[in-house]
């Protein structure tokens, strides 16, 4: 302002030159793209989801690989919600060298091409990247081979006969209980249940009720709530017949299953359950229910051993395969759920070459149990080594490895149309607790639902991909 | 003079309008890149099928007429109306009164005018986590109120009231995010006390001395010479109501809790766009939602013809 009150124009020329000198500005001093890459190397970047203790055990991995050659420089992000970031970058056609998804997020990505089919890769880059491993002093002749991984683990890395991705950690969801809990009601913790109806007995033995509330619940289907859908698998159910792109959500086991879980709260009343189960802390603190007594056992990974270990380091824990239907038991073949992270490179990543080599140095053996201990996982690989066996932190890997090979171990539905899918069992559980309806009439309109979603992916993929569209491999999942 | 000027070669000067121009050339090319192209990209979309990550079909108005067919869809068209028919009329008259109360003259006036606005900026997530501990079942603090009135009566009768498991019943869902949108209206009564500054006491006096009590006088004088302010107040209350999103988010997460009792309509138009990868059924979602809300303003405006006063300049 001018000494008389009034208003100072400026020119156009000093307003353009004060934008120019602005925009100079910021081309000089602006923001920077973050990291501390050596001159002369090729960075890719790397996205995946972890952060914390996670997050560092994969960049010891990163810093592993960064020295040992001086070629590539891997830069990792960690970032939520990954599968949506990745679509948008693949689909803005600039997306990371490597991105970390889930295997459930691999059919997406294969159907609609957005990564690149790793044999393709293999096939370009396996070889010369073997010896240049081999001269580092790496395994000799090391390739990502089938008789290295697991069946079921080999198998969520492919979907429709394309391999979308590797398995860098994988979990198997087990039955956790309170070892302190079993013998206070007088049961053996050597002994935890194997069968539904042992568990039931187990659980009412265990739940403590006090002036009509609950005090503490033995087993409850709905802690920590993350697997909505799967409690007719350990009836002998299955969610979708990928052989016949089929919903099957109201099948007799599935509905046996779903019953089972309203028996609870027919048992100690729903909205008792409900108002129990809001007093709960999240699962990353002491309040988690298991540890802090409000739940007497539950259905888990064992990466809640790093839980116990932050905020209740001497918690007396056991783990087993999580009970199922008499007619169905068998101790060799346990049923267990398989999830797992995959590695993926997408389709137009700027160094697919430099990016394969990444991928495969992750999948070193070393490098995997390194990552599975630090997350607490088991491995994916067929033949464990036995550091891996004696340093692991949960004390029950074993049997989590054994899940991860059995047979009988199932992973999310690998479908398109599986997010939506989910979603039905994530609404509807709380009308099946709530005893609003019944089971069968639930999951029917589950199934009706859930078959139209996968009709119109299956509609979808045949009008844009007619018979170039890659075969399905007939399991059930 | 004359012949100087004549000598000196002026700088060729452009015309008044394409400097104009130029100066709001940054503003247009903002708006056409991230505004009218998105905007018309996204009717485009809408009549395809289309997951972001490869190219789109044509289906014409499949993905419209897929919406008749979707429950989903009429679940969220349901809750965001009712939402909308509770939340709107309740906090519009909770707001006047408010309004009126802290329009009057009692001690600590400024204390109370601040309590009110103060929640409106407290950012949402933090009040949604705030508010879920508030709703909780077991351990909140509306129940332990709840509590501490029935347990006497619980006494007397032999009965076992207690309180409504408030984010884990369908039933109860939808009173909770009503009462919760509660927490927000101190932006409403700000502009209410504005404009109850702008009443002229003369029409107050003229009342008096007609003999008119202070029910009328809220009645016959207050409320038309505030009512374009109402009607303002409510559209924008219409088009945010059928914008919800992120409270219900956060509070019960993506499916919008048991029975998809707290999931609004853009909330599974998120879900379709992203996670489940129809960004053209999403994109149909869309138009269509632009069009509940601009019928709802339209009828809005037809229906104020009747109650809105406007006075003359």
């Amino acid at each position: 302002m001018t000494h008389d009150g009034r208003f100072r124009t400026i020119s156009r020329r000093g307003a353009l030159g004060a934008l120019a000198a602005a925009g100079a500005g910021f081309a000089l001093f602006g923001p920077r793209r973050a990291g501390d890459a050596p001159a002369g190397r090729t960075v890719i970047d790397y996205w995946e989801k972890w952060t914390g203790q996670e997050g560092e055990a994969m960049r010891r991995v990163i810093d592993a690989f960064n020295r040992s050659q001086d070629r590539v420089w891997v830069r990792y992000f960690a970032t939520s919600a990954i599968d949506q970031k990745a679509l948008i970058s693949i689909a803005g056609n600039d997306p990371p060298d490597l991105v970390g998804l889930w295997n459930f997020s691999l059919p997406a990505f294969v159907e609609s091409r957005a990564v690149t089919p790793l044999t393709e890769l293999d096939d370009a880059y396996g070889g010369e990247i073997s010896r240049d491993f081999a001269a580092r002093g790496y395994a000799h002749d090391f390739r990502i081979r089938r008789e290295s991984y697991t069946e079921p683990a080999w198998r969520i890395m492919h979907h429709r006969g394309v391999m979308g991705g590797v398995v860098n950690t994988c979990s198997s969801m087990a039955y956790y209980y309170d070892r302190s809990a079993y013998r206070e009601v007088g049961l053996d913790p050597d002994r935890p249940p194997r069968t539904i109806s042992e568990l039931d007995d187990h659980a009412e033995r265990l739940t403590i009720m006090s002036g009509g509330k609950v005090e503490r619940s033995g087993f409850l289907h709905r802690e920590p709530g993350w697997w909505n859908w799967l409690w007719g698998y350990f009836f002998g159910g299955s969610l979708y017949d990928a052989a016949t792109e089929t919903a099957t959500a109201a099948s007799p086991e599935n509905v046996r299953g779903y019953e089972w879980v309203q028996s609870y709260p027919r048992k100690y009343g729903a909205q008792r359950l409900v108002a129990f189960q809001s007093g709960f802390g999240g699962y990353n603190s002491a309040q988690q229910a298991l540890l802090a007594g409000k739940v007497a056992s539950v259905l888990h990974g064992p990466f809640l051993v790093n839980v116990i270990d932050r905020f209740k380091p001497g918690f007396d824990y056991g783990a087993a395969p999580f009970p199922v239907a008499e007619e169905i038991y068998d101790p060799e073949r346990p049923i267990g759920l398989l999830e797992s992270d995959s590695l993926c490179i997408p389709r137009g990543c700027p160094h697919p070459r430099e990016a394969y080599e990444f991928l495969m140095f992750t999948q070193l053996p070393e490098n995997i149990e390194a990552l599975a201990i630090a997350h607490a996982k088991p491995t994916p690989l067929a033949h464990p080594s036995d550091d891996f066996m004696r340093r692991h932190p949960n004390k029950y890997i074993a049997m989590h490895n054994k899940l991860v090979a059995s047979p009988r171990a199932f992973p999310k539905p690998l479908t398109r149309a599986w997010p939506q899918y989910e979603s039905e069992f994530n609404a509807e559980i709380g009308t099946m607790w709530e005893l609003a309806r019944q089971a069968g009439d639930v999951l029917a309109d589950i199934q009706h639902r859930a078959q139209r979603f996968i009709d119109v992916v299956v509609e979808r993929r045949e009008r844009r991909y007619g018979s170039d569209s890659p075969a399905g491999e007939g399991t059930q999942t | 003079m004359s012949a100087s000027k004549g000598s000196v070669k002026r700088p060729r000067r452009l015309p008044e309008w394409a400097v104009g121009l130029a100066f709001v050339s940054p503003w247009i090319v903002g708006f056409l890149a991230f505004l009218a192209l998105p905007v018309g990209l996204s009717l485009y979309y809408s009549m395809t099928q289309y997951t972001m990550l490869e190219p789109p079909i044509w289906t014409g108005l499949d993905n419209y007429l897929e919406m008749f067919h979707d429950r989903v869809f009429w679940k969220v068209i349901w809750n965001t109306t009712i939402y909308a028919l509770i939340a709107i009329p309740i906090g519009t008259v909770l707001s006047v009164v408010i309004a009126v109360l802290l329009n009057s003259r009692v001690r600590f006036l400024g204390f109370f005018r601040a309590a009110v606005f103060v929640p409106t900026i407290v950012p949402l997530v933090a009040a949604a986590m705030v508010w879920m501990w508030l709703f909780n079942g077991e351990l909140g603090l509306i129940n332990g109120a709840l509590d501490s009135v029935l347990r006497p009566i619980n006494a007397v009768l032999g009965t076992d009231f207690a309180g409504p498991n408030w984010l884990g019943s369908a039933a109860w869902v939808m009173p909770a995010l009503i009462l919760m949108s509660f927490w927000s209206i101190g932006q409403a009564v700000v502009i209410y006390v504005a404009a109850l500054k702008d009443v002229p006491t003369v029409l107050y006096e003229a009342a008096e001395l007609d003999g008119v009590g202070t029910v009328g006088r809220f009645w016959h004088v207050t409320a038309p010479m505030i009512s374009p302010v109402i009607l303002f107040n409510v559209i924008v209350g219409i088009i945010n109501t059928w914008q919800i999103f992120a409270v219900p988010y956060i509070m019960l997460g993506t499916t919008g809790g048991p029975n998809r009792a707290g999931y609004f309509y853009s909330m599974y138009l998120y879900d379709k766009a992203f996670p489940y990868g129809e960004m053209g059924y999403a994109c149909s979602m869309a138009w269509v939602q632009l069009m509940i809300i601009l019928t709802l303003t339209g009828l809005t405006f037809v229906v104020s013809k009747k109650f809105v006063y406007y006075r003359a300049a």
